[in-house]
């Protein structure tokens, strides 16, 4: 059994025609945090939502390469997108729990809509399965059916992590989960972060290097498209190969 | 802040002040325009109010008469007919205007949304006349075989409990009206689809919905802006005039059955107006029909507004 | 690990199965107008080519004679009369309400008034009749004596004017709050008085969107029925010689033609119908090239 859950190779995205992710490759080990770092516009965030298919939702983008999840390739023929979908959770630089649904639907809209549970109770322990790994519980547990709009930003953010938790996912991809936040949610995200890696991979984007060297195991450096850089992070951050690295962490581009 | 304020802009210089007062008749008419428009049609309604009182809303009966003693005016029948077919045509409108939107955000091909938009836009700008000649000589026909097999066949429900002789009818005026409005309501739930943030339509595709499960989701997000677009559309069908009243059958009629002919309060007023002049109480009929109107418009937008109150107070008010 | 999941596939067949629903609901709204835009086109190409187009649009009708149903001539005269007139009358003021409402959009009164135009948009328009007639054409009526007088365009002409009126100054209101902020503040920074900037400058920027609106509002006000049933009068054999008489129109026209029972009214209806049509169609189309998004 490999440890390597994700496995990219030689993946390429056009937006519109624009070359934006050029043939990327790397591991994402299992039980880790693998940070994307890189300015903004260096397509973090695209590469992100190549590797859950989320592209296939943009009539304009196309991917070529291969995207390995636990061993299938999720772009050859056979793979179904959303297939893929409940196996790849997904959070979001803006915390989005759907506003017109209650705390308690948003965590169960993906079991519900891929038929996980058989019945009420097992999706009531899912959900507080869930949202108990999101460190959210004990704040809504007696308001479960209030609309997920009420909530405080960094609670939102928490309810959408739960959302993807509830699908038990294998892969966790998390697109700057903290930047619409203040200091403290921050935190409290990134502590979430360290206990949940102890069970799923976690892939997060990020434009802070701080961030990355807090919480990642291993970072990669992408710069227009291109991976420049990757390795653990402590590697990374004291001894860069690349110049273009170093200039990045010393802020100079 | 006081009212003052909030009610007049902030004007920093003369010359502001002069912009103005210049400007200054433009609420003064809208409001006089307004208020004008209701004391008339108050007023014109008020020789049949102090007559038959609230009697007049609530009773079936047309007789006009030489004899001003002896004229009776009832407007149930019209009040009833426009309720009705304007909930007929909000219940024929709505699926499609629903589809008619999804459709052109999330299905046609980008390269004929162009055209796709063009005979939208066609189909609002169309005059309601032009609906009334069609509805009168193709959807009449149409309705009168489709109703009168209804009949046939399924003949105890209440609503095909009459068979139709000429296809004017509650039915074909309600379908009418509801073919009219689409295009209203399709603007206002498109708008609103268009307007959903796209993280929001990411985030459900990232928990693993099919495109209908999607589009599923994502309606209900923009749940107030169809509510405020079927209250549009029936407002619409309730206004309408000519294309009903081509349609309808022109006669005081309560009835649950479709393929019944019945009436309207703008089409009774449009069927009887001419001969109105010539009696005492008629004419003041009609207007009390307007007033109706009009205050069953407005009962209509206040629950379409309160709706979509409560929707907001629950989402975004106090946890 | 098996990427074909089973339960998969019944989603995949109802996912169909409901875009196919929905496609076909959406096709299903379109349908009534392409028959109605290729029942009108057939007819009415019919009826026109019964007297020819020129006659058709200027000879007055004679639905009685089988050889030569003559045409709408002098309905569309009082049409055009119509047209002409609640322009004059709406779109200055409309122009006017709609500077209001924009460039004092933060104050409550401005709000206020776009509520209030809103409101009127949506008022029954049957209603804005019965309003002229008794503010307009009653008393004229009771100066000149007897029943049946007091009607003319002009009463039809300040009916369309209110239809229209609230629905222009909205977009009028629209199309000055789309000027870019830039262009707005180079505009103020010309130093001119704030009337000259605004309707010297800003109007001139917005054009686009305020002939747009003026446009639709004309449209509308073309194919509206209702207000002219208790106001114009009627009359569609002669030729209306001054505003102050009453007249025919071709949406009236039409309308009381097809309740007809000889084929020469429907058939001038009919015909009648394609040039309400073509009318508004060209006129919507025109709009269509002026700007890329159209609010109705």
């Amino acid at each position: 059994m490999p440890s390597e859950v994700l496995v990219v190779e030689g993946l390429n995205v056009w937006l519109s025609g624009k070359h934006v992710v050029k043939n990327v490759s790397f591991k994402v080990p299992d039980r880790t945090v693998f940070a994307l770092m890189g300015p903004s516009g260096s397509g973090k965030s695209t590469l992100l939502r190549a590797l859950n298919r989320l592209l296939d939702i943009y009539e304009e983008a196309e991917v070529r390469g291969r995207v390995l999840l636990e061993g299938v390739d999720i772009y050859s023929p056979g793979v179904d997108p959303i297939w893929v979908r409940r196996r790849v959770g997904m959070v979001f630089q803006h915390p989005n729990p759907f506003p017109h649904l209650s705390i308690y639907d948003n965590v169960a809209i993906g079991p519900r809509l891929n038929r996980m549970v058989k019945s009420k109770r097992e999706l009531d322990e899912l959900v507080r399965w869930a949202l108990e790994k999101a460190y959210l519980w004990d704040e809504v547990k007696d308001r479960l059916h209030m609309p997920a709009a009420k909530l405080s930003g960094g609670q939102k953010q928490r309810l959408s992590i739960a959302r993807a938790l509830a699908l038990k996912p294998r892969v966790l991809l998390m697109d700057e989960p903290t930047a619409n936040l203040d200091p403290v949610a921050t935190e409290k995200i990134e502590e979430l972060i360290a206990e949940l890696k102890r069970e799923i991979p976690i892939i997060l984007v990020t434009h802070s290097p701080e961030q990355a060297a807090r919480v990642a195991d291993y970072t990669a450096f992408l710069y227009y498209g291109e991976l420049v850089e990757v390795g653990p992070t402590g590697k990374i951050f004291t001894q860069p190969e690349n110049p273009l690295t170093e200039r990045y962490l010393l802020r100079r581009i | 802040m006081g009212l003052r304020e909030r009610l007049l802009p902030r004007l920093r210089s003369r010359d502001d002040r002069v912009f103005f007062l210049v400007h200054l008749p433009v609420p003064v008419i809208v409001f006089m325009l307004l208020a004008s428009m209701l004391a008339v049609i108050l007023y014109m309604s008020l020789p049949i109010l102090e007559r038959e009182g609230l009697r007049v809303f609530t009773s079936n009966v047309w007789r006009p008469s030489d004899d001003p003693a002896r004229e009776e005016y009832g407007l149930l029948a019209a009040i009833y007919g426009t309720v009705y077919t304007s909930v007929i045509a909000v219940l024929v409108a709505a699926p499609l205007a629903v589809s008619l939107a999804v459709a052109i955000e999330e299905l046609v091909p980008r390269r004929l949304r162009g055209a796709v938009e063009v005979l939208v836009d066609l189909m609002a700008a169309t005059p309601t006349i032009v609906y009334g000649v069609w509805g009168l000589t193709y959807l009449a026909p149409l309705m009168k075989t489709v109703l009168n097999t209804l009949h046939e066949h399924l003949g105890w429900i209440p609503f095909f409990s009459k068979p139709t002789l000429t296809g004017l009818s509650y039915g074909t005026a309600g379908v009418l009206l509801g073919i009219m409005v689409v295009p209203y309501a399709a603007a206002v739930i498109r708008e609103a689809y268009s307007m959903i943030p796209w993280h929001l339509r990411e985030a459900v595709y990232s928990v693993g919905a099919t495109r209908l499960e999607a589009i599923r989701v994502l309606l209900g997000s923009v749940r107030p802006s169809i509510v405020a677009a079927l209250v549009l559309a029936m407002g619409r069908a309730m206004g309408e005039t000519v294309a009903v009243s081509l349609v309808i059958g022109n006669s005081l009629n309560i009835d649950v059955a479709l393929g019944s002919p019945g009436t309207t309060v703008s089409s009774l007023i449009a069927s009887k107006f001419k001969a109105a002049a010539y009696y005492e109480y008629m004419m003041s009929a009609l207007f009390a029909g307007g007033l109706a109107l009009f205050l069953i418009g407005l009962a209509v937008n206040t629950l379409g507004i309160l709706y979509i109150r409560r929707w907001e107070e629950e989402m975004h008010g106090a946890a | 690990m098996e990427p074909r999941d089973p339960s998969l596939r019944r989603r995949r067949l109802l996912d169909r199965l409901g875009l196919a629903v929905l496609a076909g609901l959406a096709g299903a709204a379109l349908l009534p107008l392409l028959h109605i835009l290729y029942t009108v086109a057939v007819n009415g190409a019919a009826a026109i080519a019964r007297s020819g187009l020129v006659e058709f649009l200027t000879a007055p009708p004679r639905p009685l004679d089988p050889e030569n149903p003559g045409g709408i001539g002098p309905a569309l005269l009082g049409s055009l009369w119509l047209i002409a007139l609640s322009a004059a009358i709406g779109v200055p003021l409309a122009v006017f309400a709609g500077v209001f409402i924009a460039e004092f959009r933060r104050a409550g009164l401005s709000r206020l008034v776009l509520l209030l135009s809103l409101l009127l948009v949506e008022f029954p328009t049957i209603l804005v009749g019965l309003y002229v007639y008794t503010v307009y054409v009653l008393p004229r009526q009771r100066a000149t004596g007897g029943v049946g007088e007091g009607y003319s365009l002009l009463a039809g002409a300040l009916a369309l004017a209110l239809v229209m009126m609230p629905y222009v100054a909205v977009q009028v209101s629209e199309a000055l709050r789309g000027v870019p902020r830039e262009l707005r503040e180079a505009a103020f920074s010309l130093g001119a008085s704030r009337l000259k900037t605004v309707y010297r400058v800003l109007l001139g920027v917005a054009r686009r969107g305020i002939l747009v609106g003026v446009l639709i509002g004309l449209a509308k006000a073309a194919g509206e029925t209702a207000p002219l049933l208790f106001t114009i009068g009627g009359g569609f054999e002669a030729y209306p010689r001054s505003p102050l008489q009453h007249g025919g129109a071709v949406p009236l026209l039409i309308y009381e033609y097809i309740q007809q029972a000889q084929p020469g009214y429907h058939q001038l209806a009919w015909g009648a119908s394609l040039v309400l049509l073509a009318l508004v169609s060209g006129i919507m189309l025109a709009s269509r090239l002026l700007v890329r998004r159209v609010r109705l």
